[in-house]
């Protein structure tokens, strides 16, 4: 046994460490009687077991000591001999501590005094001693089933116990080879007497699947076959068919038969080996540690942080070394390039695998928060119920281990300021129990966790008031600002010192700390809350820390990454438009969006070699660039959001958007502030990744002149700003000679076709994919481009909906870039094409795959049975104030035989609304003069003939604006611009049901 | 390069090689190995001895440009140029950027003056503030070499490179 083994002590720590917190959530349970009583107590007694015997390998006797005593406690519950009152489960809960305590110190931990804990356990395992906690012997469990009760017997000095029970133990002999081969792991030997006949004539379980079900129940130890009945001679034996097992298993009586699941089949306890009795060790804590206990040890693997690290550089490396091949191949060889393909995707899945050994369930943190709640509820003398959900959503364990604080925060805070005392609830018609759910979900590469509570709720006027007397905002700025947006107010490190914040019960305090927090990890913390209801907090956290979603640009010929969730919108600069040019300000530059003043940062100037950007050089760089009026507003801006200020940061060309595998700056160059990371592009060279608030500290926005300022008269003026979309696109020819382009995610795979094989059937064109007819869509057919060129191989496109069978015929696959996506509709007017955009000098034709597919089924009838008829046709009122989004949107829902009204804001929208009826309205959120949430909460309160319109919000926000603003808005669902086929499914639903509560809140006080 | 080891002599071994003519070496126990892969990009308001990034093998390297150090105006990189790649235990994922590789020298110990303080050394009078990266000459048959302190090599960067931040406005 060795005593200084630092490799085993580290991961008996960590392995510990998580046994002690499934110890306490299943302490939490148990108390509750949630569950069943045996499987919780066979976990915790497990648990401890593994502790115990770990803490002996590496030789930590106080550890080891305290997890016996606590086993023995556990032992004790399961057996009725004391109950599970919350004083005892507080004794037990503190001795975890205490053990908990000890593990975190481990090379110290035998210096430590444990015998008050130790007492305190004794007091629970053996009631002669004198007692610390009231704890009463009496056996009112109720969960103590008879083969617990059995067990009870259990007496120390022998190694193992025949309890004789009701099926014929005799049948059973246990011979010493038996015994030599019982597992350490398996506490009890069963006997399993089962009829073949009867298990085959009455419940069809083959043999073979009695076998199984044998083996998938413990370790079959011995197996005889008796058939009664006379010598073969007398013919053919005839049932009963005996079968004897004898199965070794850690499961008790009911749990083993349970696992057996073979009806008819008697299962008797032949014997137990004493957990461990009377100092005597019956099992050796060496075998004990080494061999894996339970099933999920044997699944799992510990592996370092760094290897894994090293995997994923090694994958990236991988990648730099296919594009290099790729160069380098014949360009003829199609051979090479399919395998170089082939070695892409692999090394795509080698990084995804990678990713992945990174992440942990979420389960690991929420299973600690009963606990806190438990302790703050007794503490406060509240009666909370926590109710958890979505714990095997994975995450990067980095980012679960920063996230603990911040949670544990917020959900004190619920505790603390959201619930109320029961005779408050009670009074107010409330359920005594306050609730608090905790929820983690996926949702579109980004884990979402909610809490929420059904508590007092925020006084949304008391926080305005509050953010006005702290300076924080202006009267008229909180005009303009949506709820959730001043629910965020609270977020700030200003707001947090409030101190006579009575009505808000201090609910400001130290939310600024869960925001730093959360940063951090690139977190982004939405508040919504109904005053007498409840609040939710929903937390957005990146899945990962390794790889970031980052927008490239380049400045000076030199390419930079800003992290995506920083960027809020891309404009492209124009000198014509007043709303896209920078205009000065009496003290530097300013842009408008969104009826706002961005303070301009010219990530040139930023990075550039010059002195501080006090004043003067400020002015100085306003007056150089506005010398022509051109150039001033040349390039594209990125309106950059760094907490709750936003600033414009100008470069000169978008070179795409990527998911980046970051790498830690160089220390060195930490002190220059300027960056956040490092990544390695495509072609093996470097790029920094900017720091936003680097930048915003250097380009001297910090200083309050220029900080970003609401525009006096706002809306003035449509289209105000049209915003760019970085996106993979497929680029590709038909012809020879015009260059197409469709959004990648509008395709669902690209097939290979040998021309030869598409057969003519009437009017038709079919090709086998996968054993599938599909039907080839040519272009040229819909749009005057050339014809597809005759090659030895074509593609075709599956459009990204399965059921359309149909595929769009292409030649040549050109590229797959990610683009800024600002088409030109004007460019190139056709039904099908969302406009012209000049791609590296040439000019391509963004294709809407979507449409095309319509067009056709219009032509040909369609390859799925006809939709139209299917849907109740109704009439839609579109708020749209972008051109573009206007045009597609109103399409889309004409295409699916709608009838289209468009409007450009909210205020323009409600008039329409009242000229109606409509069925349903489909509307943006960010608008001049009324955006979508006012428009949405002008309908609700409005005119009973329009107050219960179905609104669908409609918008490309997706990150930072979350649905549940809409939801609490008033409208019915939320969907992504651009995905035409959700927003056709969400119309339906919305058209095909009757309305549901107009207004807030509904799914998250649903959950809570 | 005809250096031949003194017998009974202790010897040391140097990595040398030059920035515009003169000739420099690093101990070789402070190499990790020369790399001629030169792509490396600017960090733009870095101090002029940190020459850039460069990726070695996946791992980013900060690159020092061994010119402006030595008081020499910065040049184009050539495919003669090297990037000499320090040990991770004298400092992680650093290397520096010569003019031209050369041999691994092996010279006896007593051909080495040592300085009693590190020397800034170069060619050209009129250079501005060349840093004291020396810590003693060799004399080899033809010319000397200057042999680089590689730790205070570092330091003297580290140092810069947080003197730029502080006279920047916060």
């Amino acid at each position: 046994m060795s005593q200084q083994e630092p490799g085993f002590a580290h991961r008996f720590v960590a392995e510990a460490r998580e046994h002690l917190a499934a110890m306490a959530a299943a302490m939490i349970a148990l108390e509750r009687n949630e569950g069943g009583t045996q499987p919780l107590v066979e976990q915790l007694l497990r648990a401890a077991h593994s502790v115990k015997g770990g803490a002996g390998f590496i030789g930590r006797r106080n550890v080891e000591r305290l997890a016996h005593a606590f086993e023995q406690a556990v032992e004790n519950i399961r057996d009725g001999r004391i109950d599970r009152r919350p004083e005892i489960v507080d004794t037990l809960l503190v001795s975890l501590d205490r053990i908990t305590a000890l593990v975190d110190d481990i090379d110290h931990s035998d210096e430590a005094d444990i015998s008050e804990p130790m007492a305190r356990l004794r007091s629970l395992v053996d009631p002669e001693l004198p007692r610390t906690t009231s704890a009463v012997q009496t056996r009112d469990d109720p969960a103590a089933d008879v083969g617990a009760a059995a067990k009870a017997a259990t007496t120390p000095a022998v190694t193992t116990t025949i309890v004789p029970t009701t099926a014929p133990a005799q049948d059973f002999e246990i011979t010493d080879r038996l015994r030599t081969n019982w597992p350490a792991d398996a506490t009890f030997l069963y006997g399993v007497k089962l009829d073949w006949s009867r298990c085959e004539g009455e419940f069809g379980l083959t043999p073979l699947a009695v076998a199984e079900r044998l083996e998938r129940a413990g370790r079959v130890l011995e197996s005889r076959t008796r058939v009664a009945g006379p010598a073969l001679a007398d013919g053919l034996p005839r049932p009963p068919f005996w079968q004897l097992a004898i199965v070794s298993s850690a499961a008790s009586l009911d749990e083993f038969a349970g696992k057996l699941d073979i009806p008819s089949a008697e299962v008797v306890e032949l014997a137990k080996r004493p957990a461990s009795a009377g100092g005597e060790k019956v099992e050796p804590p060496v075998a004990d540690a080494t061999a894996p206990r339970g099933v999920p040890a044997a699944t799992s693997l510990r592996v370092s942080v760094p290897l894994v690290d090293r995997m994923m550089a090694l994958a990236g490396e991988l990648v730099l070394v296919r594009n290099q091949a790729l160069r380098s191949a014949d360009a003829r060889n199609s051979t090479l390039r399919r395998l170089l393909r082939r070695l892409d995707s692999v090394t795509d899945e080698l990084q995804d695998a990678a990713l992945r050994m990174r992440t942990q369930p979420v389960g690991t943190l929420f299973d600690r928060i009963p606990r806190v709640v438990r302790d703050l509820g007794r503490q406060l003398g509240k009666q909370i119920e926590v109710r958890i959900g979505g714990t095997e959503v994975e995450l990067d364990k980095t980012i679960l281990e920063l996230l603990s604080d911040p949670l544990t925060h917020l959900i004190r805070n619920c505790c603390d300021h959201g619930i109320e005392h029961p005779e408050q609830r009670s009074a107010s018609g409330k359920p005594p129990v306050g609730r608090i759910g905790l929820w983690a979900r996926q949702e579109r590469g980004q884990i979402v966790i909610e809490i929420d509570d059904d508590g007092r709720g925020i006084d949304l006027d008391a926080v305005k008031r509050k953010a006005i007397e702290q300076g924080l905002r202006r009267a008229d700025e909180l005009e303009r600002m949506s709820d959730r947006q001043v629910f965020g107010l609270i977020l700030l490190s200003g707001f947090s010192t409030a101190k006579s914040l009575t009505d808000l019960s201090g609910r400001g305090v130290g939310m600024d700390v869960v925001k730093t927090n959360l940063d951090q990890i690139g977190g982004v913390l939405e508040i919504d809350s109904v005053p007498g209801r409840g609040s939710v907090f929903t937390l957005r956290l990146p899945l990962t820390l390794a790889i970031m979603p980052c927008l490239l640009l380049r400045s000076e010929g030199q390419c930079y990454g800003t992290p995506q969730r920083d960027v809020e919108a891309i404009v492209l600069l124009d000198p014509a438009n007043p709303q896209r040019r920078v205009e000065r300000s009496h003290d530097g530059e300013v842009l408008r969006w969104r009826g706002r003043l961005l303070p301009v940062i010219r990530l040139r100037e930023v990075l550039g070699h010059r002195p501080a950007f006090d004043a003067a050089a400020l002015a100085e760089v306003a007056e150089r660039h506005h010398r022509d009026a051109a150039a001033a507003s040349s390039g594209y801006a990125a309106v950059t959001r760094l907490g709750s200020r936003r600033f414009a940061m100008l470069f000169d060309e978008v070179a795409g958007s990527e998911n980046i595998v970051v790498k830690p700056l160089p220390p060195l160059l930490r002190p220059l502030g300027l960056y956040a990371a490092t990544t390695i592009l495509g072609d093996g060279g470097v790029a920094l990744i900017l720091s936003a608030e680097g930048v915003a500290r250097r380009g001297g926005i910090f200083d309050k002149a220029v900080a970003e300022t609401v525009e006096a008269s706002s809306g003035d003026g449509r289209n105000a700003h049209e915003e760019i979309q970085a996106a993979p696109v497929l680029l590709f020819r038909c012809g020879r000679d015009e260059l197409l382009a469709v959004r990648m995610d509008s395709v669902r795979r690209v097939v290979m076709i040998a021309p030869d094989r598409i057969t003519r059937i009437g009017e038709r064109e079919l090709v086998n994919v996968d054993g599938i007819a599909t039907n080839v869509i040519r272009l040229d057919h819909f749009l005057s481009i050339s014809r597809c060129a005759d090659a030895d191989r074509l593609y075709l496109l599956l459009p990204r909906d399965p059921d359309t069978r149909v595929g769009l015929l292409v030649s040549e696959i050109a590229d797959t870039p990610t683009l800024a996506l600002q088409p030109d509709p004007r460019g190139y007017r056709a039904d099908g094409v969302l406009g012209s955009m000049m791609i590296r000098g040439q000019v391509a034709l963004l294709i809407d795959l979507e449409r095309v597919v319509r067009l056709w089924e219009g032509v040909n009838g369609g390859a799925r049975p006809p939709a139209l008829p299917d849907r109740p046709a109704g009439r839609i009122l579109v708020v749209d104030d972008t051109a573009f989004f206007q045009k597609l949107v109103a399409e889309y829902l004409r295409g699916a035989g709608y009838e289209v009204t468009v409007a450009g804001d909210g205020s323009a929208g409600l008039t329409v609304l009242h000229e109606g009826p409509f069925d349903l309205v489909v509307c943006d959120i960010e608008m001049p003069v009324m955006d979508g949430h006012a428009f949405a909460r002008a309908v609700r309160a409005g005119d009973p003939s329009i107050a219960r319109t179905p609104l669908l919000a409609l918008t490309t926000l997706n990150t930072s604006e979350s649905r549940g603003a809409a939801t609490a808005s008033g409208f019915d669902a939320y969907e992504v611009k651009l995905d035409a086929n959700t927003l056709l499914a969400s119309v339906a639903r919305l058209l095909g049901r009757s309305r549901v509560h107009p207004g807030a809140l509904a799914g998250a006080q649903a959950n809570g | 390069m005809g250096e031949r080891p003194y017998d009974n002599s202790p010897t040391r071994a140097f990595c040398t090689f030059r920035a515009d003519a003169r000739l420099y070496g690093i101990d070789v126990s402070c190499l990790r190995e020369i790399s001629t892969n030169t792509a490396i990009t600017p960090v733009p308001r870095a101090p002029p001895g940190v020459r850039g990034l460069a990726n070695l093998r996946s791992r980013i390297v900060l690159i020092l440009d061994l010119r402006a150090l030595t008081g020499l105006i910065p040049a184009e990189c050539t495919a003669e140029s090297r990037l000499i790649i320090l040990k991770a235990t004298v400092a992680p994922d650093v290397g520096l950027l010569a003019d031209r590789g050369g041999d691994i020298l092996t010279v006896p110990e007593d051909r080495i003056v040592f300085a009693d303080a590190p020397l800034a050394c170069t060619d050209r009078p009129d250079a501005d503030e060349p840093l004291p990266l020396v810590r003693g000459v060799c004399k080899l048959e033809t010319e000397l070499m200057m042999i680089i302190d590689a730790t205070r090599l570092v330091r003297i960067v580290a140092r810069s490179l947080e003197d730029q931040a502080r006279t920047q406005p916060t």
